[in-house]
């Protein structure tokens, strides 16, 4: 086993490797920090590269945009009371309210710190974790896969979107998109209307590209057409005292850490839930058992620790369902199944079998991105800090064409520009009819796989479709299914 | 619930429908006698699609709640401003197949900055320019790529 670890960071110790991992970091760091741009969009525009790097350093790389743009969101929050992302809102409460009283140098270093810690707690989860984890999920047959991935999209329609009959249709239609294609069976095209370029199917790239970046930015142009609004930026005090963290101010943080890395480590490890749900449990949690909830709302260094340790975690503890069943954490981790695909690894327990020493490197890699974190956060805090102030009328029309040359770039086909913008175009109105593109996306990707898995099931069981019941643990997760489904769509009927 | 979702349901009933009864049983290929038919995932996730829709219809219907019509912001479609990017984005690859990639690509980013909202043609220039040109050489020196 040592011998594997050694090899695996031999193979990732090499400046290309760290390079990449400096550069996500600090990309993750950047697009956190404007606001309108956020991590899985970064990740969705720089999945083409993967293409060009080895699996490990791909994933280290767009982990590595995750984990620095989830401290990177609460940079804006602070200095212009505009979370970055979704899950620093939280942070933009207090983050604010400090800024206002000369001290944003502190909030954003206790956001960098936090956020530090989080992930490392959530990483050594990952690496302690997912290996016996894999080795028992190595029983699971395809079954146990189908109804597994089964709950995984009803727990993701059921408490990711607004609404679960609108969750549920979204992702229905991103599995009937990944139909589109050649027939694993038959080996015939399937649904493809004629048209010879959908033969080898709808490829992830456009789609992701079209529905996380393209139609946001469409939005976000609309948005501020609309407002007109000004950015007033709170400039960063020059006294040491309000800029820096003591030893002594983290340890009296302390339990608001660990706790809220705890609650991330909880949320990221179920399948769909995310950062934003850590966040503001974590946020919560803390104020609950504050010895000073009074100063929650005025400018709480604690409410920013818990609430950048609990979505830091999840960073890394999303990757544990991916590399133990094959299911993602979050969205990013979600867009990592296209990139071990696109190198032809299917994310699963098999991976530890087959692939040990690349999974060696990527711990590898994690563990560096958060040392570099923690380095690049603070060289870079004034840096970014000017991010924010970006003008749009020039960031966004350069994300827009990034978008059609990064859909062109991964199989240098103009007709993935051409399906990018479509989903562009769909993605649009789904946002505007509160359509969860995430679940659209999560059964997009996850389609193959379940098809796959339930062709095993026919065909092992000669086309009996009770197969799933007489199975425990497929019993299990199908009833635990049909149980989500129904205490979501209770109350609902009761208002009638 | 609002009108819009009326619409909303109705339309996805109706694609629904065309897609089970006619698009799916005519563009999957036959049942090969073994394994699960190529049609069943795709025909049983448009019949969610289609069970929902109706049902939600029936209960907006029911509420007789969509008369209640409200202009939430966010939600409004605007229809002009989407156009403006996305047919530029849809003309861009076939403009650079005809006038190559750097006058295509100076085009779309002037097309899309002002569309955006710039005005100052020298900061649109600025930007055009050090945006294309390097991703150009990316492509054609780095990346070694076929261009469009």
């Amino acid at each position: 086993m040592w011998e594997t670890i050694i090899g695996a960071i031999d193979i990732a110790m090499t400046p290309v490797g760290i390079l990449y991992i400096i550069l996500g970091v600090s990309i993750g760091v950047f697009v956190g920090a404007v606001p309108g741009i956020n991590g899985p969009m970064a990740v969705a525009l720089t999945l083409p590269i993967s293409y060009y790097i080895p699996t490990e350093v791909a994933v280290g790389f767009l982990v590595g945009i995750g984990k620095g743009s989830f401290f990177g969101g609460s940079i804006p929050g602070v200095l212009i009371n505009t979370p970055g992302t979704p899950e620093s809102v939280p942070t933009t409460w207090e983050g604010y309210q400090l800024s206002k009283q000369g001290k944003a140098g502190k909030a954003m270093k206790m956001a960098l710190y936090a956020s530090v810690s989080g992930d490392v707690v959530a990483t050594l989860v990952l690496i302690l974790c997912a290996a016996p984890l894999a080795s028992v999920a190595m029983y699971m047959g395809p079954s146990e896969m189908f109804a597994l991935i089964c709950f995984a999209m009803t727990l993701i329609a059921g408490v990711g979107a607004k609404s679960v009959s609108k969750g549920i249709i979204a992702g229905a239609l991103g599995i009937f998109v990944a139909t589109i294609g050649i027939d694993p069976v038959t080996s015939m095209p399937r649904l493809t209307f004629g048209i010879t370029e959908l033969e080898r199917g709808i490829p992830l790239i456009p789609v992701a590209i079209g529905m996380l970046a393209f139609s946001e930015i469409i939005l976000e142009l609309e948005r501020r057409s609309k407002t007109k609004e000004e950015i007033k930026c709170i400039m960063v005090s020059s006294s040491k005292e309000n800029n820096s963290i003591t030893f002594k101010e983290y340890w009296q943080n302390i339990k608001a850490i660990i706790r809220g890395s705890a609650i991330g480590v909880g949320i990221g490890a179920l399948p769909g839930v995310g950062a934003p749900v850590a966040a503001f449990l974590g946020y919560d949690n803390a104020k609950k058992a504050s010895k000073k909830p009074e100063e929650y709302g005025k400018g709480s260094l604690e409410g920013i620790a818990a609430t950048e340790s609990a979505n830091s975690a999840v960073a890394a503890s999303a990757l544990i369902p991916l590399f133990v069943l094959g299911v993602p954490g979050n969205l990013i981790a979600a867009l990592l199944i296209g990139a071990f695909m696109m190198h032809g690894i299917l994310p699963g327990p098999l991976m530890f079998q087959q692939n040990e020493q690349m999974i060696y490197s990527i711990y590898f890699y994690l563990v560096i991105a958060s040392g570099l974190l923690i380095i690049i956060g603070n060289i870079g805090i004034r840096v970014f800090g000017k991010c924010v102030q970006a003008p749009p009328k020039i960031i966004y029309p350069i994300v827009l064409f990034t978008c059609l040359i990064g859909s062109y770039l991964a199989q240098t086909s103009t007709f993935d520009v051409f399906l990018m913008v479509f989903f562009a175009f769909i993605a649009y109105f789904m946002k505007k009819f509160d359509f969860n593109v995430v679940c659209f996306l999560i059964g997009f990707i996850l389609a193959p796989i379940w098809e796959i898995s339930l062709q095993q099931v026919i065909s092992l069981s000669m086309n009996n479709y009770t197969m799933f019941f007489t199975r425990p643990v497929a019993m299990i997760l199908m009833i635990l299914t049909f149980w989500v489904i129904i205490k979501t769509i209770k109350p609902k009927i009761k208002s009638i | 619930m609002l009108q819009k979702d009326v619409i909303l349901y109705g339309g996805l009933l109706v694609v629904s429908l065309l897609l089970v009864f006619w698009l799916i049983p005519a563009f999957c290929p036959p049942h090969p006698g073994y394994g699960m038919p190529p049609s069943l995932l795709p025909t049983v996730v448009v019949a969610i699609i289609m069970v929902i829709s109706a049902v939600n219809l029936i209960l907006t219907l029911k509420n007789k709640t969509f008369k209640e019509k409200t202009h939430e912001e966010g939600k409004k479609v605007f229809f002009l401003n989407l156009l403006k990017f996305v047919i530029p984005s849809f003309l861009l690859m076939p403009a650079m197949q005809y006038i190559d990639f750097i006058p295509a690509g100076l085009l779309f980013m002037f097309v899309i900055q002002f569309f955006a909202g710039q005005r100052n043609y020298i900061t649109m220039t600025i930007v055009s320019v050090s945006v294309v040109v390097p991703v150009y050489f990316l492509l054609r020196y780095v990346v070694s790529v076929p261009l469009p």
